[in-house]
């Protein structure tokens, strides 16, 4: 078409759409009746032009999806003139600018709500009630809305104006300081609470609607503004409901009824992604996003940023929850619930174990739990101190008993051996008696009984018995007299043998203290003194003895003190000649021994560690021992086995008669010696007391602090 | 170089005078901005996937100006001439898509193209032509189309820029659209419908 043939179209065109609308028919039939072929053109251009209006062709400009006001050189509201207008940005709702309300002397925020939003009447009103509602809400964390109007058709709010940023873009900033996080919404929450118990319901709760000023203080923004979603599900296109998607609550989604516990989950929501930095549901189309609203679970906080501890994780699911009535039940619960957290209370998302309670509750009350731990710690103090004292007082008194019974035995083996080395000099003298070995030699046993009752009576020694035996073993004499054992063989019985080994040697002036025996004569316990008999030329001839019983004369020299015990060990002889090899010791002498009660078998053999041999015997039985036997701590005493009275646990200390085999032992109750003295019980339980005292001092005021406490929260 | 604001001062000074040339270098600054500005402006997040054409506009516009109002006269004409810019930015980039289709994607502007194929129904080097054709026809509907589908411009505006009335740039946009629905759609060609079946048009304007 050329341009000229276009020009006189337009303009049979331009003619018609100048007469009233009833008349252009007429007037097209008319005016153009004379060229049928313009006519024909221009009726053509007004059906595509009305096929074009009815299309809604290009109606919409490119890109200006949302016809906003450009320019607002006249903007007035009311009485009100504004100045110094610009434009601060763009969001979902509209495009923002700041101004200057000259007649309140103060900046605000111009808000213009996007038509897309308020493409009905219906949508019209409900804007309206709720911005009546909205500028009714006066709350420090809310944007105040002044007053909303309409300029060239669009709807605007005036509001408070924030200076600072959305929230939108400080996610990032809240990822590393979760408690920040919490303290946050603990205020956001508060005042979406206030505007529920206005009856205001936000519905698009999201970062991009929180501001922070430069305090950092958050004021919610856009209550009420979102539109319902259920209605217009199909039309959601622009990235603003895309932005919202992902903050919408399942019933949003699913177009139900909305509640105070539907801004609960959007509050939740906005922690969850200041938390991990990304919304809980977010798909790679609005739909997509929408199916994980509905049907997925969030991914557990703490998988995304392990900052977060269990407690936040669990206030923010909880908000979360599908389910409405497990959320918290209205915004004020979740407040209260973050605060809690914060001051390390317990929570109603999460309810503490029993270790956690006192760990809070300690860290709660740091100078309670630091008195209590300190109480403890005197206490503990006072009586590890208390029981180390009486330990060490313990092991001072044990040891001083080990010494004190080693010592007394040692002592009393000393006197012991002195009383056997006068004995011995006793039968000594009497082998230097030479008629002995005469008598001896010629086999005399009638002269031999004379001399002996002689050597026996003229003695001051309380000798029991005495006795000569040859050579052979064969007993010559006997004093007292006993004729039912002249004759008889002793050959194996230790004093003999061990009188014989020191005569063949030769060695002569020396005696032999012999194992313990039951004597034939008597059948009583005791042990003998004997000697060799030598004639000139050092010939043994046979042996001169005597008994000794431990009754009359080694009972004498014992101590006898109240706490301790004395008895006396020796080894053994045999009872037959067939018997032999067996060596046993028995306790020869004991206090607890009554008429008629046998020796007692002592079985800690290895205890003496001493097994005279009258044969091999080096050293003079008679010298002073070198063996040192250890004291015991926990001696059983093997005579509780006849009296019971011994029974229980002893200290002993053991001393060597000599090289005699015999030893004594001293032995002494342990409970007695180391039982700890009335003194030091006194120090003890005073410190014990004092610090007790300290204790409950501390604990009583932690309690009054503790009900002091309780009283206020109460109030 | 002069600041861009003076510079635009200026040339808007110079456009109020009837200088062709000022519109063309006016177009030209505006186009530079926009260009770069519409490369960088990459939909932040898909989160908060908010940034529109408009605010494209806004912010060049801001930018220019520094938030500074200007007369409703000189905005016009600015406008006017970032309507132009922006048409050349979508068409270069639409062109460029059609020659490489593998090459680099301007978020953005494959939005914009993607918004006036879904609502319109047209391709926009098709709609390009056709503009073309309608310019080599009758240059003021051009521009009032121009002004309007890639200005957002109201008709007043619209009819600052061109000097003439609003009843002139509106029945201009009821017959270029027309004709542009025409040739896009191949509707209303038909000679046959038209006979009893009288465009309401013809009724109620």
């Amino acid at each position: 078409m050329t341009p000229e043939r276009w020009t006189e179209i337009n303009q049979a065109f331009s003619s018609v759409l100048d007469q009233e609308p009833g008349d252009r028919g007429k007037y097209l039939d008319q005016a153009f009746a004379h060229d049928a072929a313009l006519q024909e053109e221009v009726a053509r251009l007004l059906r595509d032009a009305q096929a074009a209006e009815s299309e809604g062709f290009l109606r919409e400009p490119a890109w200006v999806i949302d016809d906003i006001p450009l320019f607002l050189p006249d903007f007035r509201s009311g009485d009100s003139e504004f100045s110094g207008i610009e434009y601060i940005g763009q969001g979902g709702m509209g495009v923002v600018y700041k101004a200057y309300q000259k007649n309140f002397d103060r900046w605000i925020a111009l808000k213009f709500i996007s038509p897309s939003h308020l493409s009905s009447s219906a949508d019209l009103e409900r804007f309206r009630a709720e911005a009546q509602s909205m500028a009714r809400l006066r709350h420090p964390n809310i944007v105040t809305v002044h007053e909303t109007g309409e300029y060239e058709g669009r709807s605007y709010f005036i509001m408070e104006l924030i200076d600072g940023k959305s929230l939108n873009e400080r996610v990032k900033d809240f990822v590393d300081r979760p408690r920040d996080a919490a303290a946050l919404m603990e205020t956001v929450a508060l005042a979406v609470h206030h505007a529920h118990q206005r009856r205001v319901l936000h519905n698009d709760l999201k970062p991009a609607n929180i501001l922070l000023d430069e305090e950092g203080q958050p004021h919610v923004t856009d209550f009420g503004l979102a539109r319902r979603f259920g209605e217009d599900a199909s039309s959601s296109a622009t990235g603003a409901i895309e932005g919202t998607a992902s903050y919408m609550s399942p019933e949003q989604t699913e177009g139900k009824e909305i509640t105070t516990t539907s801004d609960v989950y959007g509050l939740g929501a906005i922690l969850y992604t200041l938390l991990t930095g990304t919304p809980p549901f977010r798909g790679e189309t609005i739909q997509g996003t929408l199916q994980l609203v509905r049907n997925e679970i969030p991914k557990p906080l703490r998988l995304l940023n392990p900052k977060v501890d269990n407690t936040l994780e669990a206030i923010c699911l909880k908000c979360l929850n599908k389910d409405k009535s497990q959320r918290y039940v209205s915004a004020s619960a979740l407040a209260h619930d973050l605060a809690r957290y914060l001051s390390g209370d317990e929570t109603v998302a999460r309810p503490r174990t029993r270790r956690e309670r006192v760990v809070a509750w300690c860290r709660r009350n740091k100078v309670e739990a630091g008195l209590v731990t300190a109480v403890i710690a005197i206490w503990i103090f006072a009586v590890v101190m208390a029981l180390s004292v009486a330990q060490a007082r313990k092991a001072d008194l044990l040891q001083a008993t080990l010494n004190g019974v080693s010592f007394a035995a040692k002592d009393l083996a000393t006197t012991t051996l002195l009383q056997l080395r006068s004995l011995g000099r006793s039968v000594d003298i009497a082998t230097a008696d030479g008629r002995l070995a005469v008598l001896l030699a010629k086999d005399d046993r009638n002269g031999l009984q004379r001399i002996l009752f002689d050597i026996c009576e003229g003695q001051p020694i309380p000798f029991k018995t005495c006795y000569i035996i040859n050579r052979d073993g064969i007993m010559m004499a006997h004093a007292p007299r006993a004729d039912n054992v002249i004759g008889g063989d002793f050959s194996w019985r230790n004093h003999f043998q061990g009188a014989k080994a020191l005569g063949i040697k030769g060695v002569g002036g020396s005696v032999y203290i012999s194992r313990v025996y039951r004597g034939r004569s008597d059948d009583i316990y005791k042990f003998a003194v004997s000697a060799p008999i030598l004639d000139r030329q050092k010939n043994f001839l046979g042996t001169i003895a005597t008994s000794v019983t431990t009754d009359a004369s080694m009972g004498s020299v014992f101590l006898h003190e109240d706490n301790r015990k004395v008895a006396l060990i020796a080894p053994t002889d045999i009872n037959n000649p067939e018997e032999h090899g067996i060596d046993k010791y028995v306790v020869l002498y004991h206090p607890g021994y009554r008429k008629g009660i046998d020796p007692v078998e002592f079985p800690y053999i290895n205890k003496i560690e001493m097994k005279p041999d009258p044969v091999n015997n080096q050293q003079s039985q008679l010298s002073d021992s070198k063996l040192q036997i250890s004291p015991d701590d926990n001696y059983m005493d093997p005579v509780s086995s006849v009296a019971k009275e011994y029974a229980g646990r002893w200290i002993a200390g053991f001393a060597p008669v000599g090289n005699t085999g015999f030893v004594v032992v001293v032995q002494q109750r342990f409970k007695d010696a180391v039982s700890l003295e009335s003194s030091t019980l006194w120090d003890l339980a005073l410190w014990s007391a004092l610090a007790s005292l300290v204790a409950v001092a501390i604990l009583v005021m932690v309690l009054w602090r503790w009900a002091r406490s309780r009283r206020l929260a109460s109030e | 170089m002069e600041e861009p604001q003076e510079q635009i001062t200026l040339l808007l000074a110079q456009i109020a005078e009837g200088s062709v040339t000022a519109k063309e270098k006016l177009i030209e600054l505006v186009y530079d901005k926009l260009h770069r500005m519409a490369g960088t402006m990459m939909p932040r997040e898909r989160s908060n996937h908010t940034l529109q054409p408009t605010a494209l506009v806004h912010e060049a516009y801001f930018k220019l100006f520094v938030g500074k109002p200007l007369q409703a006269t000189n905005r016009a004409y600015f406008f006017g001439a970032a309507a132009n810019a922006m048409r050349q930015v979508l068409i270069d980039y639409a062109r460029k898509l059609a020659a490489r289709p593998e090459g680099k994607r301007v978020p953005l502007l494959d939005g914009i193209l993607d918004t006036v194929k879904s609502t319109y129904g047209t391709d926009m080097l098709d709609l390009n032509n056709a503009l073309e054709e309608l310019k080599r026809m009758h240059k003021r509907q051009w521009e009032v189309v121009t002004f309007r589908f890639f200005g957002g411009l109201q008709w007043s505006e619209i009819a600052t820029c061109l000097d003439v009335s609003t009843s002139t740039v509106e029945k201009d946009w009821q017959a270029a659209r027309g004709w542009l629905y025409r040739s896009l759609k191949g509707k209303g060609n038909d000679a046959g419908t038209m006979d009893g079946n009288k465009p309401s048009i013809l009724v109620s304007a």
